[in-house]
């Protein structure tokens, strides 16, 4: 049947084909005729209208059945291979959403676990849009917060770091550079973070379409990289601060090792003047002493001929000097004693000032007392009263305090003898550094004018035919005080006695005295 | 036997290098009537040799035993410490009586010769009265008073 068909439609096609021109030109009497001719043999009569259509109307419904027939074969044949066609596209459609819901769950897992997200903007909507892992980095949910906004999206980030982006951004809009910043934000709940952002420029050909990047927390390694810096810097800081405190110990040290320096070639000198000093006092203590031993050996022998020699001749020859002859020869004899008792003097003022002081603890009451007893005469003892006022026993030098409580007692002694009164009064006051010693007569005083002449060396106040002496006394006293570290002085007044002062400071008694 | 008496009739040894000294000793010490037998010498060295016998004295024998030495410390020489010395360190001299008769009153020679064990130290006074005084005392007292072996 179906081959039957087909040849039926074969040959009406054929037929179309090779008369076509004629059935086109379907309607001229003359061509239809031809064409009558063709098919059917010569046209014997004439036909009706009917006639034709019956002839046409026979030949073309079979064609027009047969065309259909085919049509809807070639129809349904062609809807079966579009449908596996669609069907095949279909599949692949679900094929490639499963992947990409696979892989948008891979890019949130991803994104959670690296803390990362990334967004778009779309030139032609002008919309942001976000990656889950963006939301999650600036803590919004996509409900809330409204990401498309650009001006919104910008908001998260801090107002320096806004101005910086906001300039890249449009610098990719205009020029489509890329950018990579790390810049901080402000989450939904108000904590500060850091994020590393990068935008690239998407173009379609050559034209931009699109702006995309990535971000990602780098807040851990920001604030490890800051704490770094912070513990370099202050490590910085330490070996900056140690660096100066041992350069400046350095230069102190060598300002030391300097000083040092310095100091031992000053000691070295020092110690070589001193060396020198001490050959040359040492050379001149010798000889102080040779000079000291020719004095008081050399000295007075011949005076001890003078005067015994002179002696022998009134002893001898008396008959024939006469008494003026006599006063001559004891005027030779009392000079040359006088010049003993100079040298004597001499020698007690030289000897205070080289014999090595020995301090002890001296009952200064005894002392005064017994030093009376030896230098006053029987005769003196009788007449002179001596009050000794309490005295406290004091750390010195017996022998040379004994020297100053003799020539002072000599003095209050000498100095009164021609007065009416004989008193004598020796005391001390204390205070707190020293203690202030005074003996006190009523003898011939002194002019108070010359006072500051009493303590030289050979200075006296008064003639020698007032009283004797040789006016070394009172510088011995000085010298002795001196080198105990105290002071003399002396109140008096003409014809109403005086007052000699010393002091001697308090002192421990150490044993490397 | 003969020798030693001759020896023992020095009573006296005075050590005097002044000439001056040694006569004014001599003259009080005969106002003083210690009349007794004086030998003056005038340098230490020779009065060593004088008391141990040697050099100018070596002819005679044995040790001089005078009753006192009266010895002067500044000696030509020898001086009168080392003298002293000398004598107090012999057994058979340091019991001879040695009175240090010095012109010095410093402190270190009186010292000194009481550290040689000197008998006395007496210090010459330039007075002559004051000085026959001192040899009159002197005399008494150790050619007199004192008493010796």
């Amino acid at each position: 049947m179906a081959m039957r068909t087909l040849a039926g439609f074969f040959l009406l096609f054929s037929l179309l084909i090779c008369h076509g021109r004629d059935i086109l030109a379907f309607g001229t009497a003359g061509r239809l005729d031809a064409l009558h001719l063709k098919g059917f043999g010569p046209l014997t009569g004439d036909y009706s209208f009917q006639d034709i259509l019956k002839i046409a109307g026979s030949l073309f419904i079979p064609m027009l059945i047969v065309m259909s027939v085919l049509w809807i074969i070639i129809l349904r044949r062609q809807v079966r291979k579009k449908t596996t066609g669609l069907n095949n596209e279909i599949s692949e459609h679900k094929k490639t959403m499963e992947s990409l819901r696979k892989q948008k769950l891979l890019l949130n897992e991803m994104e959670k676990v690296s803390k990362t997200g990334g967004w778009e903007y779309d030139l032609k909507t002008q919309k942001v849009t976000w990656t889950d892992g963006l939301f999650q980095i600036t803590g919004v949910s996509p409900s809330d917060f409204d990401t498309s906004s650009y001006k919104n999206s910008l908001s998260f980030f801090h107002p320096a770091d806004q101005e910086k982006l906001d300039k890249a951004f449009f610098n990719t809009v205009e020029k489509g550079d890329p950018y990579d910043f790390e810049l901080r934000i402000k989450t939904y709940d108000g904590t500060d973070k850091w994020i590393r952002l990068r935008g690239l420029a998407e173009f379609l050909e050559g034209k931009l379409t699109r702006i995309y990047g990535g971000a990602s927390d780098i807040t851990d390694r920001k604030e490890r990289e800051m704490e770094l810096k912070k513990l370099k810097d202050e490590l910085e800081d330490q070996v900056t601060e140690r660096t100066a405190e041992l350069q400046d110990k350095i230069r102190s040290l060598d300002k030391s090792q300097k000083a040092m320096l310095y100091m031992v070639e000053d000691l070295n000198a020092i110690t070589r003047e001193l060396k020198e000093e001490r050959e040359k006092l040492e050379f001149s203590n010798k000889e102080l002493e040779a000079f000291t031993y020719s004095v008081s050996h050399d000295l007075r022998a011949p005076l001890r001929a003078i005067n015994g020699f002179a002696r022998f001749l009134i002893e001898d020859y008396s008959d024939t000097i006469d008494d003026e002859g006599k006063r001559f020869i004891n005027t030779i004899r009392y000079n040359a004693d006088k010049m003993d008792q100079l040298i004597s003097d001499m020698l007690d003022l030289s000897r205070v000032s080289r014999t090595n002081i020995e301090f002890n603890l001296v009952e200064l009451s005894a002392l005064v007392r017994s030093v009376f007893q030896e230098v006053a005469s029987e005769d003196e003892q009788k007449l002179f009263h001596l009050t000794i006022e309490d005295m406290p026993p004091v750390i010195c030098d017996s022998s040379l305090i004994k020297q100053v409580w003799q020539n002072l007692i000599e003095n209050a002694l000498k100095y009164s003898s021609k007065s009416q009164t004989r008193k004598i009064i020796t005391g001390a006051m204390e205070n707190e550094n020293e203690i202030v010693f005074y003996i006190k007569d009523h003898g011939a005083g002194f002019d108070d004018q010359y006072r500051h002449k009493l303590f030289g060396v050979f200075q006296r106040l008064h003639r020698e035919n007032e009283f004797e002496g040789t006016g070394v006394g009172l510088a011995v006293v000085k010298r002795i005080i001196r080198r105990h570290g105290g002071r003399v002085w002396a109140e008096g007044k003409t014809n109403e006695g005086s007052t000699f002062y010393f002091t001697l400071p308090r002192k421990e008694l150490k044993s490397d005295y | 036997m003969e020798k030693r008496e001759i020896i023992n009739e020095v009573d006296i040894l005075i050590v005097e290098d002044n000439q001056n000294d040694a006569e004014l000793a001599l003259r009080a010490l005969k106002q003083n009537n210690i009349a007794n037998k004086v030998l003056i010498i005038n340098d230490g060295r020779q009065a060593l040799d004088f008391i141990f016998a040697r050099g100018e004295f070596a002819k005679r024998k044995g040790i001089a035993h005078p009753k006192i030495i009266l010895l002067d410390l500044k000696l030509p020489r020898i001086d009168g410490l080392e003298v002293l010395r000398e004598i107090k360190s012999n057994p058979d001299t340091k019991i001879i009586p040695v009175i240090v008769l010095s012109s010095s009153r410093e402190k270190n020679d009186i010292v000194q010769s009481y550290r040689l064990c000197a008998n006395s130290y007496i210090v010459k006074p330039v007075d002559y009265e004051e000085f026959v005084e001192t040899i009159r005392d002197l005399g008494i007292y150790w050619l007199k008073l004192n008493q010796q072996p």
